[in-house]
C-alpha cells in the first residue's frame, strides 16, 4: 500500500496550493527544487521557503505534484510522476448510494478545480488522469471548465472520468467536442438490464431511466464510454441478459469492464450479501463474456486475481488495481502468474473472500 | 502511357452502369480538428485507447486503465472545518464555489518571476503552455494556487526581509518575494547564527527572528 | 412496438430471420405467418423487443442501438492508406494461372522507368495519412530489389507508421533480399498452392524448383519469424488436393491461417454452364474443407482457420469487421486503397488490373501523370453497395455480405446480372449457409472451432438465438 499523502512541515499559505517537486530542473513557477536530503526527509526550495517533506531517502519524488492545504502537515500526492494511477478526487458529494460504493458520499463540497487544472498542466508527458468522486458531474460546469482548460494546455494528456451518468445533457455535446472526443474516457456503471434491479443497487429511483437517456446523448456525441459492471450476488443471474442488452442497446461503448467487488466503504458493509465468489462459480460470466465479445463488444475483467479466472479467460484480466492499494497474499508465493496478476485490494479479507484461490 | 486497345466491353455504360450523377459527392472523413457534423460521421469514429505502454489493437490484449475511487483513508483532501464556510448539500448541483469567484476559465497568464534560477531543461516535463485567459480580463491576476502568491506567504517573507534589514544582512527593498538578494541575506544570517545554510526561509530562521506562521 | 423489417430464408425445418443491422434468429412457420399477418403474440413481442429486433419509440434506446449497429455495418473508407505497387511485371516463374500478370524475366519495357519511380514517390508524398500499408506485387518484386528499397526508405520518412508486404514467389532470394526482409516493418506473402504436388504442378514445374521454394520458405520462417511470413493457396477447381493434404502441408510450415482461393480464369469466354458447375464444385469443396478443419481442430494443439470463412463468421456475428477489401459494404473503389501498375496506371484493385490486361474491359483509373479518373470512379461506385440492390434487400445475409463490382465485371462483363446468377453471390450464400448451419448445430467439435474462429474463449448458445 502506498500512502498518497506525505507528511510535511506546514507551509504558510491561505488557499490550497499546488507544488511540483523537482530534483534538478525548475521549469514552472509551481516547481520546488530539491536542496537537501537526510535519512528521514527531503527539503525543497518553494519560492524561497524550505518545504520539508518527510519520506525515506530512496523515495523518488521528482515530478510529483502535491496539493498543499493551509495549516496542514500533510500534502496530497495528486500526481505521482512514476505511476500510471493518478486520481483527482473532485468532490465527495453524490446523488446515489450504490451498494458497493468504495467512497461513501459526504454532504459538503470543496471546489479545488483551479488547483486540479494547474496540477493537470504539471503532470508528466502523456499522463492519464482519473477524475473521481462522489459524482464529478454534480459540478458539471466547473468540471467542464477544468477539462477544457487542461485539455487545451496539455494536448498530450487524457482523462478517465468516473461518473454515474445522470447529468449529461444534449448541450454537453459541443463541450465534449471542445475537450476532444478522444481525450476523455467516461467510466459509467450499469448493474442490470432493467430499471428495478439497477435502481435498487444504486439506491435511486429513476436512475436507470435517466442513465438510458444519458447514454443516448453520449452515443450521439460519439463519446468514448467504458461501461462498468460490478459482479454482485444481486445481479449475478442477469449478467448474460446484461450482455445482450449492452450489445443491442449500447453497441457504441469502447469497452465493457466487468469488475469484482472491493471490500471497502459500503462494499464492506454489504459484503456478506453482495460478494459473489466467482472463483467457485464462473458460469454466468462465461455466457456474458462470450456473448459480448462474440458480438463485437470489447470486454475485460477488472480486479479479478488470475487464479480465480478460468485459464482461457485470463487474457481478459489485466492488472487493474491501483498500485497504491494493492497487495498479494502470502499463499501467492512464487505463483507463476504473479507478474501479470493484479493481486488483491489492500483491504481484502481472506476469511470473507475467494474460496477457490490456488497458486499456479 | 496507356495503349489504345479494343476491349470486349467497350465502356462502363455498355456494362450496365448509369452515367455518373454530377452532384454525387465523394465521401470525406471528418478531420481531426473539426467535430463531425452528421450522426453517421460521429458513429464511425473509433476511439483508440491505450494503457501506458500497451496498444489497443488486438481485441484481447488491450487494456483500459482501471481507476476505482481514491484512497478511502479518510476521504477528500480538505476536511470540513468551521472556517471554510462552504457547506452545501448534494441535492444542489453546482453551488457557488468558494475559491473561484469568477465564473470564467480559471487559468490566467502567469506573472513573471525572474527569481527562479536559470536551468537547462533535460527531462520530459513540458514547460507550461500559456493558458487561455478570459477575453474580458486582460490584466494578469496572480494565481492563487501559487504558494508564493498567498497573502500569508508574502507576510512571512516581508517579516523575514524586514528582520534581515534590521540585523544588517539585507539591504532591501522589501518585496514580499524571496529574490536573489534576499537569499544572499538569508545565507549570511544562517551562517552567522550557526544554522544550516540554505538560502531559504526555514523554521529555524523564523524561530530565530521570533516570527510565527499563525 | 415496431419491428425492424425482417428478412428470412427457409431452412430444413424452420426459418432463419435477419434484420438490416445483422441481428438474426430462428423461428418457425407459425411465427412467420404471425409476423406477416400482424398477429404477434405477447411472447413474440417480448422476444423481439428484448433482443433488439424492435423498438417502442423513435429515438428510444432500442431504436438508437439499432441505428448504431446498422451504421456499424456500413464501411466508411478513410483516406488513401493502402497502396499496391507493381514495380515490374517480370517474373522468374511461369505459373499456369498467372496469365497476363507476368512477362519473362529478361523482357525489357516492363519495369518502372526512372520517371515512373519519381512519380510514385511524389504520389506517396501526397498521401494525407499518418499510417500506411504498402504492398509490392508483380511479376516478382524481388527482381527489382532496388526499387523496393527506394520506396521503403522514402515511405519510412514520409509516414509515421508504415508496413510493407512483399508478395514474392520465394524461388530465388539473394542475401541482400533477405537482409531487406529482416526489417521489422516488412512482411512476406507467398504462394503455397495447397500441397507440394499441386504447387509443383501449377508453379514450380520441376522438383528442383519445388525444393528451392520449400527451402527458402523454411529458411524465411526461421530467419524472419513466423509472424512475418504468410502463404496463400491458389487452387485449381479441377484438380484439388484433399483438405487434409492442405491442412497438413500448411501445418508443416507452422501456418494456422489458410485462405483458400480458386483460380479465377479471366474473361467470360468460358461458357455459362461451366461457370455454374465450377461454383458448385468449389462451394462444396470449401464446405468440406471447413468440416475437415473442425475435425482437425478437435484434437490439434493449435486451431487452424480458413481465413475467409472466419472473416464471414465474424461479419455475421458483428458489424465493423471490414478488414478485408473484397468483402465490404459499401465497397467504395479507389478511396482507401489503389494499385499502381508497372507503367504508372492506376487500378482500383489487382483483379481490375488483370481484367483490363486481358482486354475484357478497361478499368484503369488514370495514371501517375494524368491523375486519378474520379469521373470513372464515381460511375463504378454508383453500384458499390448492396444496401439498396433489389436482389439483396430481401436476403438475410445482406448485412454480413458485401459487393464486388470488379468480380462481376470480370466474370460477366456486366454489372446487372441478377445477383443469384453471379459467382460472388453463390459463393457467399454457400459460406453464410454454412456459418449458420454450424452456429445452430449442437456439435461440440463445431463449437470448439467456432469459438476459436470467432475469437471468443468458448462458444455460447446465445449466439444462436431461437424463438419458440
Amino acid at each position: 500500500m502506498i500512502d498518497l499523502r506525505l507528511k510535511i512541515d506546514d507551509v504558510p499559505i491561505d488557499h490550497p496550493s499546488i507544488v511540483r517537486l523537482r530534483t534538478d530542473v525548475v521549469e514552472s513557477e509551481h516547481d520546488a527544487v530539491l536542496i537537501d536530503r537526510d535519512h528521514e526527509s527531503q527539503t525543497f526550495d518553494l519560492a524561497g521557503y524550505s518545504l520539508r517533506v518527510y519520506c525515506g531517502p530512496q523515495t523518488d519524488l521528482d515530478g510529483d505534484v502535491l496539493l498543499v492545504v493551509p495549516g496542514r502537515n500533510s500534502a496530497h500526492r495528486l500526481v505521482r510522476a512514476g505511476s500510471r494511477h493518478n486520481t483527482f478526487l473532485v468532490t465527495e458529494q453524490c446523488d446515489q448510494l450504490c451498494v458497493m460504493c468504495s467512497q461513501p458520499p459526504k454532504k459538503y463540497h470543496v471546489d479545488l478545480f483551479e488547483q486540479f487544472t494547474v496540477a493537470a498542466t504539471l503532470a508528466p508527458e502523456n499522463a492519464r488522469i482519473t477524475i473521481s468522486g462522489g459524482e464529478p458531474l454534480l459540478h458539471k460546469r466547473r468540471l467542464y471548465q477544468f477539462l477544457v482548460a487542461a485539455a487545451k494546455a496539455r494536448p498530450d494528456i487524457s482523462f478517465h472520468v468516473l461518473t454515474n451518468g445522470q447529468f449529461f445533457e444534449p448541450g454537453d455535446i459541443a463541450i465534449i467536442d471542445e475537450i476532444g472526443r478522444d481525450r476523455v474516457l467516461w467510466g459509467i456503471p450499469l448493474y442490470a438490464p432493467h430499471a428495478e434491479l439497477h435502481d435498487s443497487i444504486v439506491a435511486k429511483r429513476g436512475a436507470f431511466e435517466t442513465l438510458s437517456q444519458n447514454f443516448v446523448t453520449l452515443m450521439r456525441a460519439g463519446a468514448a464510454v467504458e461501461l462498468r459492471t460490478v459482479v454482485l450476488q444481486q445481479n449475478w443471474d442477469v449478467l448474460p441478459r446484461l450482455a445482450d442488452y449492452t450489445s443491442t442497446r449500447l453497441p457504441f461503448i469502447d469497452v465493457w469492464a466487468i469488475m469484482q467487488l472491493e471490500n471497502i466503504g459500503y462494499g464492506r458493509m454489504n459484503w456478506a450479501h453482495s460478494f459473489k465468489d466467482t472463483s467457485l462459480d464462473f458460469g454466468q460470466l462465461r455466457s456474458a463474456i462470450n456473448l459480448a465479445i462474440g458480438r463485437g463488444i470489447q470486454t475485460l475483467l477488472y480486479n479479478f486475481p488470475l487464479c480465480t479466472v478460468p485459464s482461457q479467460y485470463r487474457h481478459l484480466a489485466p492488472s487493474t488495481i491501483s498500485d497504491w492499494k494493492n497487495k498479494f497474499l502470502e499463499e501467492c508465493g512464487e505463483c507463476a502468474l504473479r507478474s501479470t496478476c493484479g493481486g488483491f485490494f489492500e483491504w481484502y479479507k481472506a476469511d470473507q473472500g475467494f474460496g477457490g484461490l490456488s497458486r499456479q | 502511357m496507356k495503349k489504345r486497345r479494343v476491349y470486349l466491353v467497350p465502356s462502363l455504360i455498355a456494362a450496365g452502369f448509369m452515367p455518373s450523377k454530377s452532384d454525387a459527392a465523394p465521401l470525406v472523413g471528418p478531420t481531426k480538428k473539426n467535430p463531425a457534423t452528421t450522426l453517421f460521421e460521429r458513429l464511425q469514429v473509433k476511439q483508440v485507447y491505450t494503457l501506458a505502454g500497451h496498444s489497443s489493437h488486438s481485441s484481447h490484449a488491450s487494456h483500459a486503465s482501471h481507476a476505482s475511487h481514491a484512497s478511502a483513508s479518510g476521504g477528500g483532501y480538505v476536511l470540513p472545518r468551521g472556517d471554510y464556510n462552504n457547506s452545501t448539500t448534494y441535492t444542489q448541483p453546482d453551488p457557488t464555489p468558494s475559491y473561484s469567484p469568477n465564473p470564467v476559465p480559471v487559468i490566467r497568464s502567469l506573472p513573471t518571476t525572474p527569481n527562479i534560477p536559470a536551468t537547462t531543461s533535460t527531462g520530459s516535463y513540458p514547460t507550461q503552455v500559456a493558458p487561455q485567459s478570459s477575453p474580458a480580463n486582460t490584466a494578469p491576476m496572480p494565481l492563487k494556487t501559487l504558494p508564493g502568491n498567498s497573502d500569508k506567504f508574502r507576510r512571512i517573507v516581508i517579516q523575514v526581509q524586514t528582520a534581515l534589514i534590521a540585523f544588517g544582512y539585507f539591504g532591501g527593498p522589501v518585496t514580499g518575494q524571496v529574490d536573489t538578494a534576499t537569499r544572499v541575506g538569508l545565507n549570511k544570517m544562517q551562517d552567522a547564527y550557526g544554522l544550516k545554510v540554505t538560502g531559504t526561509i526555514t523554521p529555524q530562521v523564523l524561530t530565530a527572528f521570533g516570527i510565527s506562521t499563525n | 412496438m415496431t419491428v425492424f423489417p425482417l428478412k428470412f430464408t427457409r431452412l430444413a425445418s424452420d426459418y432463419l430471420f435477419a434484420d438490416d443491422a445483422g441481428g438474426y434468429f430462428r423461428g418457425d412457420r407459425n411465427f412467420l405467418e404471425r409476423y406477416a399477418g400482424g398477429n404477434l403474440t405477447a411472447s413474440d413481442t417480448e422476444f423481439l423487443h428484448r433482443n433488439g429486433y424492435a423498438f417502442d419509440e423513435v429515438g428510444d434506446p432500442a431504436y438508437l442501438g439499432f441505428a448504431y449497429r446498422w451504421a456499424q455495418r456500413l464501411h466508411r473508407p478513410q483516406g488513401l492508406n493502402y497502396v499496391i505497387l507493381v514495380p515490374t511485371l517480370r517474373c522468374n516463374l511461369a505459373c499456369g494461372y498467372c496469365q497476363v500478370s507476368r512477362v519473362n524475366q529478361n523482357t525489357t519495357g516492363f519495369d518502372w522507368t526512372e520517371d515512373a519511380l519519381a512519380e510514385v514517390l511524389r504520389f506517396l508524398d501526397g498521401m494525407d495519412t499518418a499510417s500506411a500499408k504498402i504492398e509490392f506485387q508483380g511479376g516478382e518484386p524481388l527482381l527489382r530489389l532496388d526499387l523496393l528499397q527506394t520506396v521503403r526508405e522514402f515511405a519510412r520518412r514520409k509516414f509515421k507508421d508504415v508496413s510493407f508486404t512483399v508478395c514474392t514467389n520465394l524461388q530465388s532470394v539473394s542475401d541482400e533480399a533477405w537482409t531487406f526482409l529482416d526489417a521489422s516493418d516488412t512482411f512476406v506473402s507467398t504462394s503455397l498452392d495447397g500441397d507440394l504436388s499441386a504447387h509443383q504442378r501449377q508453379r514450380t514445374i520441376t522438383s528442383h524448383g519445388t525444393d528451392q521454394f520449400v527451402s527458402n520458405l523454411r529458411y524465411g520462417i526461421e530467419r524472419l519469424g513466423r509472424g512475418k511470413v504468410s502463404a496463400l493457396p491458389t487452387l485449381d477447381v479441377n484438380n484439388l488436393p484433399t483438405p487434409n493434404q492442405i491442412i497438413e502441408t500448411f501445418g508443416d510450415f507452422g501456418f494456422r491461417s489458410i485462405f483458400l482461393r480458386p483460380i479465377n480464369h479471366q474473361g467470360f469466354a468460358r461458357k455459362r454452364y461451366q461457370t455454374t458447375g465450377m461454383d458448385e464444385r468449389w462451394n462444396d469443396y470449401h464446405g468440406r474443407f471447413i468440416d475437415a478443419l473442425i475435425e482437425h481442430n478437435w484434437t490439434a494443439d493449435f486451431p487452424v482457420e480458413e481465413f475467409y470463412f472466419t472473416h464471414c463468421l465474424r461479419r455475421v456475428l458483428r458489424g465493423g469487421h471490414n478488414h478485408h477489401v473484397d468483402l465490404r459494404n459499401p465497397n467504395i473503389l479507389g478511396k482507401d486503397y489503389i494499385v499502381i501498375d508497372f507503367d504508372g496506371t492506376f487500378y482500383p484493385s489487382d483483379e481490375a488490373r488483370m481484367v483490363t490486361r486481358v482486354g475484357q474491359i478497361d478499368l484503369s483509373l488514370g495514371s501517375l501523370w494524368d491523375g486519378i479518373d474520379q469521373v470513372k470512379l464515381d460511375v463504378l461506385n454508383e453500384e458499390a453497395t448492396n444496401s439498396f440492390h433489389p436482389d439483396c434487400i430481401h436476403c438475410p445475409y445482406q448485412a454480413a455480405c458485401g459487393i464486388d463490382v470488379i468480380d462481376d465485371l470480370s466474370r460477366y462483363g456486366r454489372i446487372d446480372v441478377p445477383k443469384r446468377d453471379t459467382t460472388f453471390c453463390r459463393r457467399h450464400t454457400a459460406i453464410f449457409e454454412k456459418v449458420f448451419e454450424l452456429l445452430y448445430s449442437d456439435d461440440k467439435k463445431a463449437h470448439k472451432s467456432l469459438a476459436a474462429w470467432a475469437g471468443i474463449p468458448e462458444f455460447d448458445s446465445s449466439l444462436a438465438p431461437v424463438h419458440r
